[in-house]
């Protein structure tokens, strides 16, 4: 059907929920998807991250609605929606190996769901295979 | 004539992207040429399982508005 390289340097949960938004679109529609997680986004990753911070927006109202529907489990959170994907479709997410080695990490301290640990050689690569790149 | 369903899916009160995640996984346990019922509640539904069904070459038999935020659709898994 094709293919598809996501890109995501944040952090920041709105991006990595909406990430995992475009990815589930793609998954269901049989696109081939590859992920690749930069600089904040892979410490989002970390097994033992701290806690998630709130959604945030330069409009306070869509902010607080939200992170009120996260609370009340109207949005699914977008790890469970990479880990549903990873059985549905087909998904491969990587981490940059940079800031894995700037901050000391293992593929074993990421997320079950990561499957390796790849330089931007690879991301060229990818972004040459993909039909379409989208960063976040 | 009624069709006849293999499978339902109950997606209601789930919101995007779940009811269309759901229904290919149902899909995915039903065999070929069989039909899948899904009732969903999400707005989005309306265009999303449309365009699900015929990107990934699934024959949509029928969506239908029952009520306000009410739909239910029939998709036939052709592969």
């Amino acid at each position: 059907m094709g293919r598809i390289l996501l890109v995501c340097d944040s952090g920041a949960t709105d991006k990595l929920q909406t990430l995992a938004m475009v990815a589930s679109g793609a998954v269901t529609n049989d696109v081939e998807v590859y992920i690749f997680f930069m600089h904040d986004a892979v410490y989002a990753l970390k097994k033992d991250a701290p806690t998630e911070p709130d959604v945030t927006s330069v409009f306070p109202e869509v902010a607080e609605k939200v992170n009120q529907a996260r609370k009340e489990g109207k949005i699914v959170h977008w790890k469970e929606l990479l880990e549903d994907l990873k059985e549905l479709g087909d998904l491969t997410i990587t981490a940059c190996v940079q800031i894995t080695e700037i901050l000391g990490l293992e593929k074993a301290d990421l997320l079950p769901f990561v499957d390796d640990i790849v330089g931007v050689s690879s991301l060229a690569e990818q972004a040459m295979l993909a039909d379409r790149v989208i960063s976040f | 004539m009624m069709t006849e369903v293999h499978s339902t899916l109950d997606a209601r009160n789930l919101s995007c992207p779940m009811p269309v995640l759901k229904s290919k996984k149902a899909l995915k346990a039903i065999e070929i040429n069989q039909i899948l019922e899904i009732l969903a509640t999400d707005p989005g539904s309306m265009a999303d399982i449309p365009a699900w069904s015929r990107t990934t070459g699934q024959e949509l038999i029928s969506s239908e508005e029952l009520g306000p935020k009410n739909f239910r659709f029939l998709v036939k898994r052709l592969k």
